[in-house]
């Protein structure tokens, strides 16, 4: 018989084998395996209200999980163009099941408190792929915080969201933003409260993906001092020097690419659909998340500039960390 | 306008706890959370919609509003009946009808 107890799914938070620290997407993180690519915070004193126990468990227990738990409805899926999957996400009344090739497999208590992982035998650090772009965002949302579709950088203590269609050139604009001087908050989703009206960002990993190419065009003093790869991407992995503490949103900038233009533009811009567009996880439907989603939408709109970028067709994201670094640095 | 939009002068709006809306710079955003869609209207409709809330009745509404904007009351009560079909048929407001006429 299914049960919607999370107990079933990880144990609680707490016990000798929890030996990891870390911090993302606002979580307070305790872990029973090191995860690549996040920071452990500085002290013992938790890193805000939301905690997460993340426990990596064997592939038996796994399925004995999501057996008991039942009733997985498909949510959302991803698939290659052959057909195949490339992610998977259900729902049961308890818990979040997320998985992926070569990923692993997750449950996700309904309250974001708990993750169950069943990581690769031999995946490296690729699993983490998954954890960042799914399971902690999830489970950051489920803890109340609202998950944008943005990479976001920090300079001068205020963090900076940058929001663009796939194939914009963000990942890369973040990549250059940082040897300028900036630090990583965040590349793809970005983890936001909103508090009497101002927004609060909070850093997650400290890894961007981004063509090797770009990391070619790196000064060569600015260079990562470790990349990485990883089967089947093309893209390089390079470890940034990264946020490690909430900041307030200054500035979000929705980058496009322009072929009509003949000079990079930005421009303020008061138009509220693309950040009603900007959800990361569109899954998550329930009344208080759609809300939420419109209440931080609101906050941004209301109390945050917003620039739209138009990129023209021969500028390289070198070109667009320089115009946007030059405007971050004179902003307010 | 038909009949049965003439009945609708007479009943009153109610904005559904299924449906929120916030205000932004050039629009207010109204989301129905039953369907996740959002709907954009300009700041006169907006204004619309709040004083269609603040009224007993539709047909009242359009008086308020006709003084308002100086504009004679039966041309406003046009605008305002195919609004608030609009609003209906996207299930963003509910009409309850007045006993009292």
């Amino acid at each position: 018989m299914a049960t919607a107890d999370p107990a079933a799914v990880a144990p609680q938070r707490g016990g000798p084998d929890l030996r990891s620290r870390a911090f993302a997407f606002g979580l307070d993180l305790v872990s029973n395996v090191d995860i690549p690519y996040l920071s452990a915070p500085d002290d013992d004193a938790p890193n805000g209200s939301r905690t997460a126990t993340l426990r990596r468990v064997g592939r038996d227990t796994m399925r004995r999980s999501v057996r008991d738990l039942g009733g997985f409805v498909p949510v959302f899926e991803r698939r290659f163009a052959s057909g195949r999957p490339m992610l998977l996400v259900g729902k049961s009344t308890g818990a979040y099941r997320i998985w992926g090739p070569r990923h692993g497999e997750y449950i996700v208590s309904a309250d974001g408190r708990l993750v169950s992982a069943q990581i690769p035998d031999n995946g490296g650090w690729w699993w983490t792929r998954l954890l960042f772009a799914q399971v902690l965002p999830l489970a950051a949302s489920l803890q109340g915080l609202e998950c944008l579709h943005a990479g976001c950088v920090a300079l001068g203590g205020r963090a900076f969201a940058l929001a663009a269609p796939s194939g914009t050139g963000k990942s890369s604009t973040l990549l250059h933003l940082v040897a300028r001087g900036a630090l990583l908050v965040s590349d793809d989703v970005v983890a936001t409260e909103v508090h009497d009206g101002a927004v609060t960002v909070y850093p997650g990993p400290r890894i961007v993906g981004v063509d090797p190419a770009e990391v070619g065009r790196l000064p060569s003093d600015r260079r990562p001092v470790t990349a990485t790869f990883a089967p089947d991407d093309p893209k390089t992995h390079v470890d940034l020097p990264a946020a490690r503490e909430a900041l307030p949103l200054a500035g979000i900038y929705f980058l496009r690419r322009d072929p009509a233009a003949s000079t990079l533009v930005l421009r303020a811009s008061t138009d509220a659909w693309p950040l009603l567009g900007s959800r990361f996880l569109s899954y998550l439907d329930g009344a208080e998340q759609l809300a939420r989603h419109l209440d931080t939408a609101a906050a941004i709109a209301g109390n945050v500039p917003m620039i739209d970028v138009a990129i023209p067709g021969d500028s390289s994201a070198v070109d667009v960390a320089a115009a946007l670094g030059a405007h971050m640095s004179a902003a307010g | 306008m038909t009949m049965e939009e003439r009945d609708l002068l007479d009943c009153s709006v109610v904005v559904p706890k299924n449906v929120v809306y916030r205000e932004f710079a050039h629009e207010t955003v109204i989301l129905n959370l039953d369907t996740g869609k959002y709907h954009g209207i300009n700041r006169t409709a907006a204004r619309m919609l709040d004083v269609l809330q603040q009224s007993p009745t539709i047909r009242v509404a359009a008086e308020s509003l006709a003084e308002e904007y100086a504009q004679p009351v039966d041309r406003i009560e046009t605008d305002l009946v195919a609004f608030c079909a609009g609003l209906l048929e996207r299930e963003l407001i509910a009409v309850v009808e007045r006993g009292d006429g």
